[in-house]
């Protein structure tokens, strides 16, 4: 079985922006458009496709970024087909990781901005993740049907705040409520969206009020696509006509270079200007064959390796996303770079080394799945079956390794306490916080040492608040999380020096320690090898034995070293663990009957408490 | 904490200022283009619970921060009295 779609017809991009600025919305309407849906699901309504999490659907927002794969003939040649893996992506910040490895993976983006709000904070900073992983993109100008949106001043902010490449490719025809089309600069003619959900393109002459303005526009517009293009450039100096075709492929060098951001307008919500941002997408946007080939390691010999976008080269695929289903298990999504995969076969996990099979391929479409036998290169994708594989990993030929540059991830920022709130839910929560972890790198799980409370780690409140919530709802598990707080230390500043007598001699058999010790902050720039015998230390104490003549027989010493640390641990002035205490234990005196390790340690523990409590004052 | 602010510009007076008050240290800051600014301080965690929310607020909602564990440092006496009385 062949490839059904040539390469050069693929095009993988994703949907960034800033929060509410119309990312799934607009996803919505591609759906509908190339006819994956046939009624448009409304965020607010909580109806996307797109956003199929319960926790979605409540709050309206996007928090896992979904695939889907749909097909779209352009408007102006409607025999041609091209395939699109479409990923739709989060706009909050505290999910930012979804992002991240969504671009990764994708060929190209397509930026949405709220056209009353222009360029906002978050539009700045998937920009920047975007210019990380040098993702070509284009712009659509959203909502321009809503009050007080101006094209302009959106586009201004554009070339004010993201990049000065930004140039306009459309105009729009009217807006805020008059919004009615988009004038096309690079045809020169006026489209109107008529029809039941805005089907129909009509394309009609630019309107009498609006020609000057186009033709104006129209001339930065080539100037700047032909900066990139010296034949070009030549004939646009010389005055001459450049047809419509010549611009077109050298606008598609220009954004894939990453040198020309074309910006389109429109609104998704009033079904106006979707179709030629698709258009755009299929013109402009790269295949998996106009970008760069792929790049990695050889585990073998640790040399650059290059894996070529054909089906012909050894697999190679990145996991970027897992994400457990329902029905069927762990899902691992995946992109081929190059070669194919074929369902039952086996692969290397290059990054641990394992060898896995994989069971079933799954191409997904949001949360439906519609199995196929084959995945070649340039595709996404879904697997059933992988156990040992985690997000970044590299999947392989087993016959050619490769290890691919893996995904980085910002590391959490706010910690929480968390507990839960039976017995039963105890051992639910750890594996809810597991396979939670597993699927979100930017969260993170631990164990507290000093209190053997689970402490939570995420990216924002938001983040840990979703995620607690899902643990709620998927896995069951009822749990109470706690104020962030901090783990405070203690230590000492200066030198101190106690004596302590532990005594219980009043009859039958008695209790007899007495130590004499001398406390300074420790050093930590030592030679640990140079260390004399008598000094034992670990990472936040040292404990020296300068016992001389046996005043304290040997066997005693441990305990003393015992009872510091007992007590360091428990910590003296506000309840927190104490570190970097050097003790020394000098002098002392010890009875032959009465005497044991217990009095020892206590002795101990009394003189140090004593002595650390004479340098708080 | 080593604390990284992303702030435009024009907030940079307040946003420093704000971090002075919070016993933060400025270590220094440095241009990130399109007018963006990006500064480096040092400051206690304690100082630093609910700071992404005040930093929305004092800057349009176009701040952001990242901050991850650098080192102890000694808390100032007042503090310390602050901290002996809530842990009884």
């Amino acid at each position: 079985m062949s490839r059904d779609y040539p390469l050069d017809k693929v095009r993988n991009f994703g949907i960034i922006a800033h929060i509410d600025a119309g990312k799934t919305t607009t996803s919505e309407r591609v759906l509908f458009y190339t006819g994956v849906s046939h009624k448009i699901g409304e965020v607010h309504e909580g109806e996307a496709v797109m956003d199929w999490m319960e926790q979605e659907r409540e709050r309206g927002i996007t928090i896992t970024s979904a695939a889907t794969t749909c097909f779209w003939s352009p408007t102006y040649n409607k025999d041609d087909k091209f395939r699109f893996n479409i990923i739709d992506t989060p706009g909050h910040v505290d999910f930012t990781a979804e992002v991240e490895r969504s671009l990764k993976v994708l060929d190209g983006g397509v930026v949405v901005f709220d056209g009353v709000a222009g360029v906002e904070p978050q539009s700045e900073t998937v920009w920047r993740q975007a210019d990380k992983y040098k993702v070509p993109r284009i712009c659509f100008i959203n909502k321009l049907d809503r009050t007080g949106a101006s094209f302009e001043r959106s586009y201004q902010s554009i070339l004010d705040r993201l990049t000065k490449d930004a140039v306009r490719a459309q105009l729009p025809i009217g807006e805020e409520e008059n919004l009615v089309g988009v004038v096309d600069l690079m045809k020169m003619k006026a489209y109107y969206f008529e029809g039941n959900m805005g089907t129909d393109v009509i394309e009609k002459e630019i309107p009498e009020e609006l020609k000057a303005d186009a033709e104006k526009y129209r001339a930065e517009f080539i100037e700047k696509i032909v900066e990139n293009d010296d034949v070009l450039m030549e004939k646009f100096f010389a005055g001459e006509e450049i047809a419509v075709e010549d611009l077109k492929k050298a606008l598609r060098v220009g954004v894939i270079a990453n040198k020309v951001v074309p910006v389109f307008t429109g609104s998704a919500l009033k079904n106006t200007g979707v179709q030629l941002v698709l258009d755009a997408v299929v013109d402009y946007l790269p295949s998996p064959i106009d970008i760069p080939p792929i790049t990695g390691i050889d585990p073998k010999t640790g040399e650059e390796a290059i894996r070529e976008t054909t089906d012909e080269a050894p697999f190679a695929a990145l996991a970027f996303k897992l994400q457990t289903d329902p029905f069927v298990g762990q899902l691992t999504f995946f992109r081929v770079y190059s070669g194919k995969l074929e369902a039952g076969s086996y692969v290397l996990n290059a990054t641990t080394g394992d060898k896995e099979r994989v069971g079933r391929i799954l191409r997904m479409h949001s949360n439906d799945r519609e199995e196929v036998k084959v995945v070649y290169a340039g595709e996404i994708a879904a697997a059933v079956g992988l156990k040992k594989t985690i997000t970044s990993d590299t999947l392989c030929d087993p016959a050619h390794p490769i290890e691919l540059h893996k995904i980085e991830f910002a590391e959490p920022v706010i910690s929480l306490r968390i507990e839960p709130k039976t017995k039963a839910d105890q051992e639910k929560m750890g594996i809810a916080l597991r396979k939670l972890s597993e699927e979100d790198p930017t969260f993170k799980v631990k164990s507290d040492e000093e209190t053997l409370e689970t402490i939570i780690s995420g990216m924002g409140e938001l983040h840990l608040e979703v995620l607690v919530d899902r643990m709620k709802r998927e896995f069951n598990v009822e749990a109470n999380v706690g104020q962030p707080q901090v783990a405070y230390r203690e230590t000492i500043t200066g030198n101190s020096e106690a004596e302590y007598k532990y005594l219980k001699q009043s009859g039958g058999k008695g209790q007899y320690g007495h130590v004499k010790i001398r406390l300074k902050p420790m050093d930590h720039d030592v030679d640990l090898e140079k260390l004399p015998k008598n000094v034992k230390r670990d990472e936040t104490m040292e404990f020296i034995d300068s016992i001389k003549g046996g005043v304290i027989p040997s066997e005693y010493i441990p305990a003393c070293q015992k009872g510091v640390k007992e007590s360091m641990d428990r910590g003296i002035v506000a309840g927190y663990k104490m570190v970097d205490v050097s003790c020394e234990l000098y002098d002392g005196s010890y009875h032959d009957v009465d005497s044991s390790e217990i009095a020892f340690k206590l002795a101990t523990a009394y003189a140090f408490t004593e002595a650390v409590q004479k340098l708080s004052q | 904490m080593k604390v990284e602010v992303v702030v435009p510009d024009k907030f940079l007076g307040d946003i420093t200022g704000n971090l002075s008050s919070k016993r933060g240290q400025i270590e220094g800051t440095h241009e990130r283009g399109n007018n963006i600014v990006a500064i480096d301080a040092q400051v206690p965690l304690s100082e630093m619970f609910g700071y992404t929310t005040a930093l929305r607020s004092m800057t349009e909602g176009r701040g952001n921060i990242t901050m991850e564990f650098d080192h102890y440092a000694i808390v100032p006496q007042n503090v310390a009295e602050d901290i002996k009385k809530s842990r009884g």
